[in-house]
């Protein structure tokens, strides 16, 4: 069965990267989709996007185009402290795949997510980040992040203090 | 006079502005460090995804360890510090981790609770309080009475208690009006009594586990008459086994029940009270046996008895039944759900034996209205292919379940090598269907596979005409020739082809006697 023909969509990037891409899929971020609706011609002007770029966009593309069809979460479906936890670690195979970038282009694509308003894409960035810190010690996790430790004495003897609070159960 | 006390405080001085500036540009560092760049309400949500309950108080407070940006942001989010669970978290910093979850809706674990814990309960309990759900529990035989900890009057924040293992004095009850959930395990409490002080409470959720004292089902269904907002009730060897004499003229209570879960038994008490609860307008039934012993099967037919006892308009209201753990056959199982009343349209089971499950598939009547059928953990499947037997079974029971008429889903937790007879015989179907136009059935099938074998493995999908099947779970290592077969494919975990086919899988079906009840003895293992 031949799919409808859907709608094709420009879109530009800040760096003036432009991609055409199908309705459907663009209607991943809720952003694009509200501009979408606003519009009630059709237009030929490129979208411009300028917090993202041709090669993150390129990535965020990838993700909407596999997921596409997928039913958007809405907004009332919170989800309980519990139910959070709960998916922590629960990234499927496809999306550890995509997700599996450098640093930098993670914190792109989850920022891209963040402005595009894709919430899957941003929980599956989040997720990814939190698994890296998952299990390290402060040092492990700044070696990681590239930070450096800049507490003060007496920052550091109260945090010696608190190595007891906790127990590593 | 030390001739050199000028100069020394001259020096100090200078380290100490070196020091400042030091860490000014340790700062300064950490501000341009890549993930420092995400706005702080990023930071939060990565922050907030670590950990389940299991070292969660370590993982959060290593947060507060490791730059002064961090332990800014972390401590000053309350929503990290709202559990609270002395499993990991000491008694000596209750007070910050309290101070640090500010108003945040508060869950406190006190698990195994010990003298040395009344102070930790104390602490958590003092006002001003906002815990919102409180689990309390003590692994001893004989309970423990509350009475000596639980001081407070007045717990209005609390919308989740869970007791275990203890005597429960009425100020618990009259302290917490505003619950939503009860959760009680060995605990000894008037139940009775307790649900009267409860039915201006807005209590969804009653979940009651051995009790140390019996409840009388009459007098429970005549106090749940009063809890109008019960969805869930769930009573697991907490009901007496005698009915009292007058108990016939209890009239039925008015609930909506979602789910109805009734375990070990049933008792004379315990199905007299299952007869009433499920015309109240019950929407699910999980109802479970323990044990499948020989012993237990006379149970297994009383609670099939029930149900033919029910009115065809009786059990109207139930969509779905969870047969988990059932003991003797599938037969039984599936009289149990033929009885069950009409406009049933959802069958989950869990913890079958692969015969069990053949014997309830053959046994499914043609014009059964079931049309969402689920599996899980299906037993004595992963010594395939032991005997000519076991290794037809995979193929009968795919067979089965493609050939009931009216399922449109099907979701199986299943060893790996039934995943290809299931499809080749989902093929069968979808092409006898569209035959006849009538390609919609069979909508959706979600294959979870387990038990991989060790060596390649191919699933070549260009055999099958599966387009309708719209979900393929596989989580284990698989290599899928052409993804293009299936609407829509997923595999959850597993990136070579490492799964093999069973090569001397025998792949003819066990033909069934005429009278299948009588002539199963000989198969049956599963008790």
């Amino acid at each position: 069965m031949a799919a409808p023909a859907t709608q094709q969509i420009k879109i530009r990037c800040n760096d003036e990267k432009e991609f055409t891409v199908d309705r459907d899929v663009l209607e991943r971020s809720v952003l694009i989709k509200n501009m979408l609706e606003d519009v009630t011609e059709q237009q030929d002007a490129p979208i411009p996007l300028p917090n993202v770029s041709g090669p993150v966009m390129a990535k965020v593309l990838e993700y909407c185009t596999h997921h596409r069809g997928e039913p958007l979460p809405s907004a009332d479906t919170e989800q309980s402290q519990d139910e959070t936890r709960k998916r922590t670690t629960d990234i499927s195979e496809w999306d550890q795949k995509f997700i599996t970038v450098d640093q930098e282009m993670l914190f792109e694509i989850i920022l891209a997510a963040n402005y595009l308003d894709i919430k899957s894409l941003l929980d599956v960035g989040c997720k990814t980040v939190a698994n890296m810190i998952k299990g390290k010690t402060p040092e492990e996790i700044r070696k990681l992040f590239n930070i450096v430790n800049d507490f003060t004495p007496e920052e550091e003897a109260q945090i010696k203090k608190e190595n007891e609070w906790a127990e590593d159960r | 006079m030390d001739k050199f006390s000028d100069r020394r405080s001259q020096l100090d001085v200078e380290i100490c502005d070196l020091e400042a500036r030091l860490l000014s540009l340790r700062k300064a560092r950490n501000d341009i460090a890549p993930i420092n760049q995400l706005p702080i309400e990023l930071l939060i949500k990565i922050f907030g995804s670590l950990g389940g309950i299991k070292g969660r108080a370590k993982e959060i407070l290593r947060l507060t360890w490791v730059s002064h940006y961090w332990r800014e942001i972390a401590t000053t989010c309350p929503g990290l510090w709202a559990i609270l669970d002395n499993s990991n978290v000491k008694e000596g910093c209750i007070d910050t981790w309290l101070m640090r979850s500010k108003t945040s809706p508060l869950s406190v674990r006190i698990l195994n609770l010990l003298e040395r814990h009344h102070r930790y309960l104390q602490v958590v309990l003092s006002p001003p309080i906002h815990i919102t759900s409180l689990r309390l529990s003590r692994h001893h035989s004989t309970p423990d009475n509350l009475e000596r900890i639980w001081t407070m009057t007045n717990l209005p924040s609390i919308r989740l208690l869970f007791l275990k293992g203890f005597k429960i004095p009425n100020l618990v009850v009259t302290s917490t009006p505003n619950l939503h959930v009860l959760l009680l395990e060995q605990c000894d409490l008037d139940i009775a009594s307790a649900l009267t002080a409860y039915s201006s409470a807005p209590l969804r959720e009653l979940s009651i586990i051995s009790p140390i004292q019996l409840i009388d089902p009459s007098t429970l269904l005549e106090r749940l008459g009063d809890i109008s907002n019960l969805n869930t009730l769930i009573l697991i060897g907490a009901v007496s086994e005698q009915l009292h004499p007058n108990t016939q003229d209890v009239s039925i209570p008015n609930l909506h029940l979602d789910r109805l879960v009734l375990r070990y038994g049933p008792t004379e008490a315990q199905k007299w009270l299952l007869q009433r609860l499920i015309r109240t307008g019950t929407k699910r039934v999980a109802s479970c046996s323990f044990l499948p012993s020989t012993q237990e099967r006379p149970h297994t037919e009383d609670l099939v008895s029930t149900f033919r006892q029910i009115p065809s308009t009786g059990a109207r209201f139930i969509t779905r039944i969870d047969i988990l753990e059932f003991p003797g056959s599938g037969y039984r199982a599936c009289i149990f759900y033929e009885e069950s009343g009409g406009g049933r349209i959802e069958l989950t089971l869990e913890l079958f034996f692969a015969y069990s499950l053949l014997r309830l598939l053959h046994n499914l009547n043609a014009d059964s209205s079931l049309d969402n059928l689920k599996v899980f953990r299906i037993l004595r499947m992963g010594d395939i292919p032991s005997g000519p037997l076991e290794s037809g079974l995979p193929h009968s029971i795919a067979r089965f379940i493609t050939n009931l008429p009216h399922v449109k889903h099907v979701h199986l937790q299943t060893p790996f090598p039934f995943v290809k007879i299931f499809l080749s015989s989902c093929t069968d179907k979808v092409r006898s269907a569209a035959l006849h136009d009538d390609i919609n059935v069979l909508e959706t099938v979600t294959i979870e596979a387990n038990h991989p074998p060790e060596v390649n493995f191919t699933i070549d999908t260009t055999d099958y005409l599966v387009k309708p099947i719209k979900n393929i779970i596989l989580n284990q290592d698989c290599f899928i020739e052409d993804y293009s077969s299936f609407a829509n494919m997923v595999v959850v975990a597993g990136t070579e082809s490492h799964i093999r086919l069973v090569p001397e899988l025998d792949m003819t079906p066990i033909r069934f006697p005429k009278h299948p009840l009588e002539s199963f003895d000989d198969l049956d293992t599963d008790g």
